[in-house]
């Protein structure tokens, strides 16, 4: 067996599988997103870019492209500001501390997103956890409504990726020589200033990997948005569904996907590129 | 400049003794090197000087104030790390900067102070660079660089050569010794190495388990060490296990087990009937024909291997079951390997150790 062809030989497997239940399929709707829907024949023939006209042009579905791409950031803002506390006090830990605190960091990834959200709807419904207690404490008269609400999918979503946020900046901490901020504590620096100028930019890769799987994440959530948004508040996995599977518009719902897919794909390019020319590009190499 | 004392400083990783009633002074401008097998206790002592760690017991005073409870922030100590620590973010001339920043230091002071800390180690021209596109001897030189420019009392150096090779580390250990001896700056260091710590510092404090064994200049610790550890430590010796039987006018009188009576000098707190170590020092021995004979320290041995190794030859030889080592510079006379010879030296060049094993 010559050198060059070992790494082939291992990846043909899961390249294999990869390209059969990923690529293939994804091609197959690429080609269907440029197809026409016709009610009695289903798709057909002749490619157009006519889906994506219908998408683009019309406010709104641009308006519901917009506000998946808001809900995903704020979930990743919410995540970072909520996330990288708890990955600092989870570094700084040891031994058996440490690892019940990993495990709690993981357990809300040890239940099913449904039953999670589920969770969620007898918490903010209107004769939720939070409007009875309201309620009995005289705070409000009716019930508030924060159920089917942004807010409530952003709270679903933290909910559920808060764990890897934590995670990739505990990484990211776990890294750092802590030699470097020894050297910074004995050039003067405060533990305040150690923190913002030496800590903070070095935990930065942390950042970016875990605001990446956040954001990423969020922009194709389906299940928590659907249950905790429904369809008042549709995000675009949701409308992808309802052509799909509700109307039958295979072709309208793969361009949607598709849609979705290259917001994605620009957003983190756009993000990673900002990281690689920032002032702490050095941390990324 | 400062001077640094250490006062029965203890510090204990639970059942574990890392430092032990350790006292050390420290003269303003002294360069100081603490040498020691790794897990002796002597970076454990260079943190609690740092402030990284604070002592169970003892005090430490810097210019004669103690620091218990100073955080390492306001020491205004320099540290040049194991593994240099520069900052990996920031660019060499940032990275010099830092200190200078922290102390409030006007931009153009900040930028004078650091092109005159550059060029000090001969890094002028590279402000720009990042610690990773720098070799380990510049990325050292940067770390020396950024420890100095803030002018501290005190200097600290934890290993700061042992991750160069060994050319770049004599290189480099000259310019530090020029650099300390230069600036003046009260020194401390932190090595394994004894040809390092011999070469720079000025006083050696030999540690073990904890403890300071000696502390001295170089040719007193070499010379004239106190006890068997820092005999073995500090380069090669000869230790020859043996019992005071007399003593006399020119010394005590020393039965060695494998043999000879020999004489060596007197050592406070040695008397007749103790056991001893006699050290030489491989180069202070002589070797000679089996056939030559003149009174003095001798004993007979048998020569097991030579091996020339450029500007000194070394002999393995044995006596019984008691290896010997000689070194020499002059191989012309030396006996072939397999063959008996006589090993001869003067009576002030052996010194007696309180013995180990009774």
């Amino acid at each position: 067996m010559s050198r060059p062809a070992t790494p082939w030989l291992l990846l043909a497997v899961p390249l294999a599988v990869f390209g059969a239940l990923f690529v293939l399929p994804l091609a197959n709707m690429l080609l269907l997103s440029l197809q026409t829907f016709d009610r009695t024949t289903g798709a057909t023939g002749g490619l157009t870019l006519n889906n994506y006209g219908k998408f683009l042009g019309d406010p709104f579905y641009l308006g519901i492209l917009g506000r998946t791409l808001k809900l995903a950031a704020l979930a990743t803002c919410v995540t970072l500001v909520l996330g990288y506390p708890v990955a600092f006090h989870l570094h700084l830990s040891t031994g058996r501390r440490r690892a019940y605190l990993t495990l709690l960091v993981l357990a809300p990834l040890l239940i099913s997103v449904v039953v999670r959200s589920f969770g969620w709807l007898v918490i903010l419904g209107p004769n939720g956890l939070v409007n009875s207690t309201l309620r009995g404490a005289g705070v409000i008269s009716e019930p508030l409504r924060l159920l089917y609400t942004e807010s409530a999918i952003v709270l679903g979503l933290t909910h559920v990726f808060l764990s890897f946020m934590v995670l990739s900046i505990a990484t990211a901490l776990g890294r750092i020589d802590p030699a470097v901020v020894r050297a910074a504590q004995i050039l003067g620096a405060n533990p305040v200033q150690t923190f913002l100028r030496v800590i903070l930019p070095l935990s930065l890769p942390g950042v970016a990997a875990g605001s990446l799987i956040v954001f990423t994440l969020s922009m194709s959530a389906f299940i928590t948005p659907a249950l905790l948004g429904g369809p008042r508040v549709k995000v675009m996995s949701y409308l992808a569904y309802q052509q799909t599977l509700l109307l039958s518009d295979w072709p309208y719902g793969s361009a949607i996907a598709f849609v979705l897919l290259a917001l994605t794909a620009v957003s983190v390019l756009l993000y990673l590129r900002a990281l690689e020319r920032g002032r702490f590009r050095m941390v990324f190499r | 400049m400062a001077t640094v004392e250490l006062e029965g400083v203890s510090k204990a990783y639970g059942a574990h003794r890392a430092v032990h009633e350790l006292s050390l002074a420290v003269a303003s401008g002294e360069s100081v090197a603490l040498l020691g097998p790794s897990g002796c206790g002597k970076t454990t002592t260079l943190n609690m000087i740092a402030g990284f760690l604070d002592p169970d017991a003892g005090h430490i005073r810097i210019d004669g104030r103690p620091v218990s409870g100073v955080p390492p922030y306001r020491r205004n100590i320099g540290m040049v790390f194991q593994h240099y620590a520069l900052f990996p973010h920031l660019t060499v001339a940032d990275n010099l900067a830092f200190g200078l920043r922290m102390r409030k230091v006007d931009r153009s002071e900040i930028a004078r102070r650091v092109g005159g800390a550059l060029d000090l180690v001969h890094m002028g021209g590279l402000e720009r660079r990042y610690p990773r596109e720098l070799s380990g001897g510049q990325q050292q030189r940067v770390a020396l660089a950024r420890a100095l420019v803030v002018e501290p009392a005190v200097l600290l150096l934890d290993e700061p050569l042992s991750n160069l090779d060994a050319k770049l580390r004599q290189a480099m250990r000259e310019e530090i010794v020029d650099l300390q001896q230069r600036l003046g700056i009260t020194t401390i260091f932190v090595t394994h190495d004894q040809e390092e710590a011999l070469a720079i510092a000025r006083r050696i404090a030999v540690m073990d388990a904890g403890r300071v064994e000696q502390i001295g200049t170089p040719e007193a610790i070499y010379g004239r060490p106190r006890t068997e550890f820092v005999a073995r430590f500090i380069g090669e010796a000869n230790l020859l296990p043996g019992e005071v039987v007399g003593s006399e006018p020119g010394g005590l009188r020393v039965r060695i087990d494998v043999g000879p009576l020999i004489l060596a000098p007197p050592e406070a707190g040695i008397k007749p009937g103790d056991r001893v170590l006699v050290m030489i020092r491989p180069e202070k021995v002589h070797v000679r024909p089996a056939r030559a004979g003149a009174p003095g320290n001798r004993i007979e041995a048998t020569v097991k291997s030579v091996s020339f190794l450029g500007a000194v030859t070394r002999c393995h030889l044995t006596a019984g079951a008691q290896e010997l080592i000689v070194t020499t510079g002059d191989p012309a006379n030396l006996p072939a390997a397999g063959e008996r010879a006589v090993l001869e030296w003067g009576v002030e060049d052996c010194r007696l150790l309180a013995g180990s094993r009774g």
